[in-house]
């Protein structure tokens, strides 16, 4: 009996701690809880969960509740006492059998209505067409049929539908940005589509959610939803070439140093209007317009870009960016250049 | 009587490490299986800590990404294929021929070289941290192209490939000698409904087992191929698909996990039922809900590929049969809890982890069902959601279960008790641990963390999760800790069981603890899945009045010839092992390739290990066709 009574004090312990914990977390910001919702789909998805995350929790109530009343209620009172031998009750277990069975239809249902609402392969209407291309570790973007390349940052405007194209030409990836939509893997030798709709302007946080090698847990990205306004200045602004640095300034130094094909970047990055045309790493044309580099790793400002300039693997171990050692001076030129690249 | 009995040769248990060596005895096999299962757990349950650990905290720079890889790739390839499925082999062997009143398996040579395949299977596996420039690190599944060469270029994937392909070979003829034995070899008036429960699930699993893991088998070759011989299965650049490998890997995958839980299953059924002095409540329909779950488990495969944009239709019908199995599976959830009502429980530490496990089992499942609904998959698969899941269904499930049989069976098995408060300790460490560590996965997967990753930013709002989340892994080890000791110290008892200590239902119970090397020396009549609860107090019994009479050994030394030992089987896995050393390291110029270039012949180079090994191979078999099976 005393161990029972130790039973059920932990048990309650667990539940009080359980608890108090959860609520602990409510205050805590969680840029991608799939249950803070900031699009229909999302929204839609998020009450679908909860629908059949309280169903479970009433049928795990009931069995644990009759599990713990059975094993405190039917101990072993003599040594020589035998029970009567059940050897089973067909009512009930065709009972049990078929309940079961009509909560699941009813699942399912809400299962396959859901999917015709919020699947990726059933947008609400045709919008603006968006390429998604997977790296290893980074998310390029395409808009207007591939004339203009942008990284990291899927800018969207708000209240219009987007369709995203989603191609990869190394391994599998998955893009996903929880606060808007539902994941699509992104699977070499297959163009899968999906989309995405919201009218609340705002960024959210999106990651690569298919283990895609040595930096997975950093390819990260934003979906920047704007006002139709703000969106069509930026894309203007992004097919634009790039600004010249003022001469004899530490920009232009740095732009010789990004033009010098000893320091490697001109074979695998492209500024529009220079002679750099790579497509190995991202298009940095307008790479200080950006929130964030390194796959989103880290922000975009003056220490962070040194910091990748200065040693990648450093930040980012296993990455495929290369740049030879550079001297403070020479990396702070060349960071004076990518900051002038609005 | 007769004055001129027949010495039969080869009656008595032999000893000493070269008996172990050549034993084809199943009771040994399963503790071969069984000890060898325990110390790659603990070396996954290391792996595991090391996860942990460096996600204890945000942005940690512990344990680099590289070799972060590797571990969580060995963490999941040991458990599934180097502690979970030999545990429940190292059960099986043991005891289905004892349920079933068999002196042995029907292939005792075959289940041994299953046994040494799986040895050199795991030490093949990680020998790649020495030798193969890294241990796998594509994950426990491998995706295609990640696994392809141009992504991972060091031979840790060959080695995960050819392993995996030895403990395939393993499981299946395993299989087949559960199924032979089971059809084959039961005791007189033992038709296939009075399988206990333990033997049927051991059936379901290998059947199971032998139809699924060729799937895994063929999806394995493909990628080698790609990988040394520059086919391109996989490869979308050479016409090949990625999604095939996922296709092959999760039909087999699926199963796999079913594979894993069933032997658990059975487990339950066995301890909660002598436990209880009561039969298992409604043993048809768990029988039937065996064989449901099997054949259903085999139409799910594709609810692990929800988000690779397959059509809606085949998302919907792989939905559907996600949900239908979940019937059957309720159904032994609430036969379990039938057959504790008004029971006489003798609450012992395997009673409570046969009890944990109904509820934890259910998390799992009802789980698995949350997942099953696809939209709600799309935000949740991949993440840790998943994660908490199957560690609910695996770990909650089959690990609880194992330990379950561990304290139920170990004085059948050694003569000796486990000790009760070691193992009270070690059951409520497990349980507020594995709450700690499983449950708040469910939750920081909603909250959007992403499985696989080494690493994580502040401002996720993740922090606190994972770091109880390691905790919690912690006291799960300190629990495993406890029972470790509990198994050396209870070794180190006089042994005291007798036949039948729990007052129990089935066989094994009849006949002594340990038993002798041919089981048993006669038999009693077997007319319901009860024959020893029948004869201690069954209407008809004769030991009525002193049930404790039973006993079928025959004293240890009855004359009863066992089948030879035999070397043959080692020897066989020695050749395959060289042949997957030779695979490895002999294309493409690799260490273990003769270099005839200099000789003008049509190749450049000869694998000259890949063909020794066939040589060690054939040596191997013609010496076990050669040898009489006595």
């Amino acid at each position: 009996m005393r161990l029972l009574w130790t039973k059920w004090s932990r048990l309650c312990a667990l539940g009080i701690a359980s608890l108090s914990l959860f609520g602990l977390a409510s205050c805590q910001s969680t840029p991608q809880d799939i249950l803070a919702p900031f699009s229909p789909a999302a929204e839609l998805t998020a009450n679908l969960f909860y629908f059949v995350f309280w169903i479970a929790v009433i049928i795990f109530i009931f069995v644990e509740g009759l599990l713990v009343y059975f094993v405190i209620r039917y101990q072993r009172r003599a040594e020589n006492e035998h029970p009567e031998q059940y050897h089973g009750n067909t009512k009930l277990e065709i009972t049990w059998t078929v309940i079961p069975a009509l909560i699941l239809v009813i699942v399912f249902f809400l299962t396959i209505r859901a999917m015709g609402q919020v699947g990726p392969t059933s947008p609400p209407g045709q919008g603006i067409p968006v390429r998604v291309i997977g790296h290893q570790w980074w998310w390029e973007v395409q808009y207007n049929d591939g004339k203009v390349k942008y990284a990291t940052d899927l800018h969207i405007p708000a209240g219009q539908v987007v369709n995203v194209q989603l191609t990869s030409e190394n391994v599998i990836h998955s893009f996903w940005v929880p606060s808007l939509m539902g994941k699509t893997d992104v699977v070499p030798g297959y163009t899968n589509t999906t989309w995405l709709y919201t009218d609340k302007i705002g960024e959210y946080s999106g990651q690569c959610a298919e283990f895609c090698g040595a930096q997975h847990a950093n390819m990260l990205f934003k979906v920047i939803v704007q006002s139709p306004a703000d969106f069509d200045a930026w894309l203007k602004n992004v097919q634009t070439p790039a600004e010249e640095p003022a001469p004899g300034s530490e920009a232009a130094r740095g732009k010789e140093m990004f033009l010098n094909p000893k320091n490697a970047c001109i074979g695998c990055h492209t500024v529009d209007g220079t002679a750099a045309v790579g497509v190995t790493g991202p298009n940095l044309t307008h790479v200080a317009s950006r929130d964030c580099i390194a796959g989103c790793l880290l922000p975009f400002d003056h220490s962070n870009v040194v910091k990748w300039l200065t040693d990648p693997q450093a930040v980012k171990p296993g990455t495929l960016m290369r740049i030879p050692k550079l001297t403070p001076d020479e990396v702070d030129a060349l960071s004076a250049y990518m900051e002038s690249l609005k | 009587m007769a004055t001129n009995v027949l010495a039969l040769p080869r009656t008595a248990e032999p000893t000493g490490i070269m008996s172990w060596i050549t034993t084809v005895d199943h009771k040994r096999i399963g503790i071969l299986y069984l000890v060898t299962a325990v110390i790659f757990f603990i070396i996954g349950g290391i792996e595991a800590l090391i996860i942990r650990t460096q996600l204890a905290v945000p942005s940690s720079t512990l344990v680099d990404p590289a070799t972060y890889n590797q571990v969580f790739t060995m963490h999941g390839t040991t458990m599934v294929f180097l502690a979970l499925m030999p545990l429940n082999s190292g059960f099986g062997n043991y005891f289905v021929p004892l349920m079933i009143g068999a002196r042995d398996m029907a292939f005792p040579r075959l289940n041994s070289l299953g046994y040494w395949l799986f040895l050199f299977g795991g030490l093949l596996l990680y020998s790649s941290f020495l030798i193969g420039g890294g241990a796998p690190d594509a994950g426990w599944f491998g995706y295609a192209p990640l696994s392809e060469r141009a992504y991972s270029p060091t031979h840790g994937i060959d080695f995960w490939i050819l392993s995996l392909q030895l403990l395939g070979i393993s499981s299946i003829i395993g299989g087949l000698n559960f199924i032979v034995t089971i059809l084959n070899m039961r005791a007189p008036g033992m038709t296939l409904n009075r399988l206990p429960l333990f033997v049927w699930g051991t059936l379901v699993t290998s059947l199971l087992a032998i139809f699924a893991i060729p799937s895994i088998s063929v999806a394995l070759f493909l990628l080698l191929f790609d990988r040394i011989f520059a086919t391109s299965f996989y490869l979308p650049g050479g016409s090949g698909d990625p999604l095939l490998w996922q296709h092959l890997f999760w039909f087999f995958g699926h199963p796999e996990v079913y594979i894993m839980i069933m032997p658990s299953f059975g487990i339950i059924s066995e301890v909660l039922a002598t436990n209880s002095r009561k039969p298992i409540f409604g043993y048809a329909a768990m029988a039937f809900a065996f064989a449901g779950i099997s054949f259903v488990s085999f139409t799910v495969w594709a609810h692990h590929m929800f988000a690779v944009g397959m059509s809606p239709l085949a998302d919907a019908i792989f939905a559907g049969m996600s949900f239908v199995v979940g019937v059957p599976t309720g159904i032994k959830i609430f036969n379990w809890l039938g057959t504790i009502w008004r029971g006489s429980l003798r609450v012992n530490t395997a009673f409570l982890f046969a009890a944990g496990f109904i509820g934890q089992f259910t998390i799992g499942g009802l789980g698995g069902i949350m997942l099953a609904v696809v939209p709600v998959d799309w935000q949740i698969t991949d993440t840790y959601f998943v994660v908490g899941h199957f560690h609910y269904t695996l770990f909650a499930g089959t690990v609880l279960a194992l330990f379950a049989g561990t304290y139920y069976w170990f004085p059948k098995m050694t003569g000796r008790f486990l000790n009760e408060k070691l193992g009270q300790i070690h059951f409520w460490l497990t349980m507020v641990g594995m709450t700690m560590l499983f449950l708040t996965m469910h939750y920081v997967g909603v909250l959007g963390m992403p499985r696989r990753i080494y690493t994580y930013g502040p401002s996720m709002g993740w922090d606190l999760w994972n770091l109880i989340e390691t905790i919690g892994a912690f006291i799960v080890a300190l629990g495993v800790l406890f029972f470790i000791i509990n198994l050396f110290k209870s070794m180190r008892q006089k042994a005291t069981a007798t036949n039948d200590p729990w007052d129990g239902q089935t066989l094994e119970w009849a006949t002594s603890s340990p038993p002798p090397a041919y089981n048993f020396a006669s038999m009693i009549p077997v007319n319901s899945p009860r024959p020893l609860w029948d004869a201690k107090y069954g209407p008809h019994s004769e030991f009525a009045s002193n049930p404790k009479k039973i006993d079928l050994s025959g004293g240890g030394n009855a004359n009863v010839h066992l089948p030879n030992p035999s070397i043959w089987p080692l020897v066989l896995t020695i050749g395959l092992v060289i042949i997957a050393i030779g695979i490895i390291f002999g294309f493409n110029g690799g260490a273990l390739a003769l270099d005839i270039s200099s000789m003008g012949m049509a190749v450049q180079s000869l694998p000259i290990a890949f063909a020794g090994g066939i040589v060690v191979f054939f040596i191997g078999l013609v010496g076990w066709i050669a040898q009489p099976a006595g």
